[in-house]
């Protein structure tokens, strides 16, 4: 009986693993989607500028027939709508320029993630730089990343101010939000067996998607805690003297990095780890707690 | 409508049976019309003649009904047309007897036109007896001559007199004269009370009132002056005034107006929603992580 229990699991896991984007898929999805979003925002800003010119020759229309009539009262009301429909017309522009501007970025980083997928076969860890400065560094060489390029082993990415990067990692459907002033380092990845990483300074979302990582490992390190992650959602921040986890779905394990002892905190849930003193009690979070920064 | 279609049959039959002694080509008539004139057919002297008719009738869409079939000979007294003509003393005896017939139907005709004509002297004489208000025919004149009418004073009179259903033929004989109901002129008013004699004083009394209507007429005529005045005014007032003075018009160009005013502010408000809803989707894009982590 335990036999087929046994053999029914692993299919399973299998057939998981098997089904499993790799991270240059990932990437594609995303970036795909990201693009018709910005796509669709360029059709609504052209019908937007389609109104407002519409409105404009009304607008100009009505005043000029007014003129002729003589009404003074109604010649205020359509000068003032000839105004406003000039006003529309110029906004409708600059949200069209705006929403070209999205979508050409999205595109290019579409057509980034192509050509890294195409180059490099996209199945180890990817960084995508979103905004702003993105750096690279490896063996104490630092390059500027404004490319889609799979992430290697100790290669570490620093997020500048401003700036927000995106990371797709192998086994696990993870992906990996680094916000501004953030340094994250890939200490292992096995292309789908294990990761392992180090935010060493700043904020990263983490969605790992995979429910059951069985039999593999999936760690966010900190100096002062190491997460691993059991399919979940959750946001990881580093301060000086300690981090902070907050848990939207799922389940994070918490320890010390020189303890065995763990701490399991579940959704919806967060906890502070200190250097100095350990992990501190798991608290229930009625109201997302990222914007706060720990005082100590 | 059977009246219609029967009566030029009936001539048409009338016609054509004058010579159908005589003759020798034939057309046979449909069995309806055979009922109906109680003949089988008829003929013609020539087969010229009697082809004439087929052809114009028979073959008529009006008539076509009529004849069963087309011109025939029928062996008798005439030879069958360009056959070999019979001997001279036939053509002869042929010859005498159609003028025979010619007399004997020329005698028939002006008979009956006699017969007509005395038929149509009688009731011309009827018709005219009949007539109402004694109007005679004379003989020698033609002329109709009228009873006279009388005075028309005297017919409304009557007329007045006599009970309104009654008609004016009935009761005009018997109609008199009768004086109208005219009311006596009534007697002379005296002016002031008195009676004008004096012709010094009629004079003043005339000179008095051509004063009166003099001024009458002068006050009428400042009072249409003054009204042309005001009128012109009044039109001045309108001619220098815009068209806001015209309700209508004013409420339709402030209502369109409005309106235009009304669609842009609405779209501008789209445009802004618009905007926000984009500048979201840039922040979800880029800035998803830096916005969580302030």
């Amino acid at each position: 009986m335990m036999k087929w229990v046994l053999i029914i699991f692993l299919c399973f896991g299998y057939v998981q693993a098997a089904f499993a984007l790799n991270p240059g898929e990932q990437a594609i999805h995303w970036a795909m989607a990201e693009r018709n979003g910005a796509l669709g925002a360029v059709a609504a800003a052209e019908k937007r500028v389609e109104a407002a010119e519409s409105d404009l020759r009304i607008s100009r229309s009505v005043e000029q027939d007014i003129r002729t009539s003589k009404d003074p009262d109604a010649m205020i009301v359509a000068r003032e709508a000839v105004a406003v429909s000039e006003l529309g017309v110029r906004e409708a522009n600059a949200l069209l320029k705006r929403a070209r501007e999205l979508f050409s970025k999205q595109e290019s980083i579409l057509a980034s993630i192509r050509t890294a997928v195409s180059e490099y076969g996209g199945h180890g860890a990817m960084v995508i730089p979103i905004s702003g400065e993105v750096r690279r560094s490896l063996m104490g060489s630092v390059t500027a990343s404004d490319v889609v390029l799979p992430l290697r082993v100790g290669e570490r990415v620093d997020v500048g101010a401003n700036s927000s990067a995106k990371l797709f990692v192998a086994g696990g459907d993870a992906e990996v939000e680094l916000s501004e002033n953030s340094s994250f380092t890939v200490t292992q990845d096995d292309t789908g067996k294990s990761f392992e990483a180090m935010l060493t300074q700043g904020f990263a979302h983490v969605q790992a998607k995979l429910k059951h990582y069985f039999g593999k490992k999936f760690e966010v390190r900190t100096p002062a805690a190491i997460c691993a992650v059991r399919g979940t959602d959750f946001s990881i921040r580093n301060f000086e003297g300690g981090s902070r986890i907050e848990v939207f779905e799922g389940t994070v394990s918490v320890r010390l990095p020189k303890s065995e002892v763990s701490v399991d905190v579940h959704a919806g849930e967060g906890c502070d780890i200190y250097k100095e003193g350990g992990i501190q009690p798991v608290k229930i979070l009625k109201s997302p707690w990222s914007k706060n920064v720990p005082s100590n | 409508m059977s009246r219609l279609i029967s009566f030029p049959i009936a001539v048409l039959i009338g016609i054509l049976s004058s010579s159908e002694v005589y003759g020798e080509y034939c057309i046979d008539w449909k069995s309806w019309l055979k009922s109906y004139t109680g003949q089988s057919g008829h003929c013609w002297p020539t087969e010229s003649e009697c082809n004439s008719y087929y052809f114009s009738r028979c073959m008529n869409s009006n008539y076509k009904n009529d004849c069963a079939g087309a011109c025939y000979f029928k062996p008798g007294l005439y030879p069958k047309t360009g056959a070999a003509k019979a001997k001279q003393k036939e053509n002869t005896i042929n010859t005498a007897l159609q003028k025979a017939a010619e007399e004997n139907k020329k005698k028939q005709d002006a008979l009956k036109k006699a017969v007509e004509q005395k038929q149509f002297d009688a009731e011309k004489e009827k018709l005219l007896s009949g007539m109402k208000g004694g109007v005679s025919a004379s003989s020698t004149s033609n002329q109709i001559v009228l009873k006279p009418i009388p005075p028309a004073q005297s017919q409304l009179n009557c007329i007045a007199n006599n009970e309104a259903n009654r008609s004016w033929e009935q009761h005009a004989p018997n109609c008199n004269p009768v004086s109208s109901n005219v009311p006596e002129p009534g007697k002379p008013v005296e002016v002031f009370g008195t009676t004008v004699v004096d012709p010094q004083m009629l004079s003043n009394v005339i000179e008095s009132l051509h004063q009166r209507v003099s001024t009458i007429r002068e006050s009428l005529a400042k009072q249409d002056a003054t009204i042309k005045g005001l009128e012109k005014e009044i039109s001045q007032k309108e001619m220098k005034a815009p068209d806001t003075k015209n309700s209508k018009g004013e409420s339709d160009a402030m209502k369109r107006a409005r309106e235009a005013l009304a669609k842009a502010k609405a779209d501008r408000e789209r445009t802004a929603q618009e905007l926000s809803r984009l500048e979201q989707q840039e922040k979800e894009a880029q800035n998803k992580s830096k916005g969580s982590a302030q």
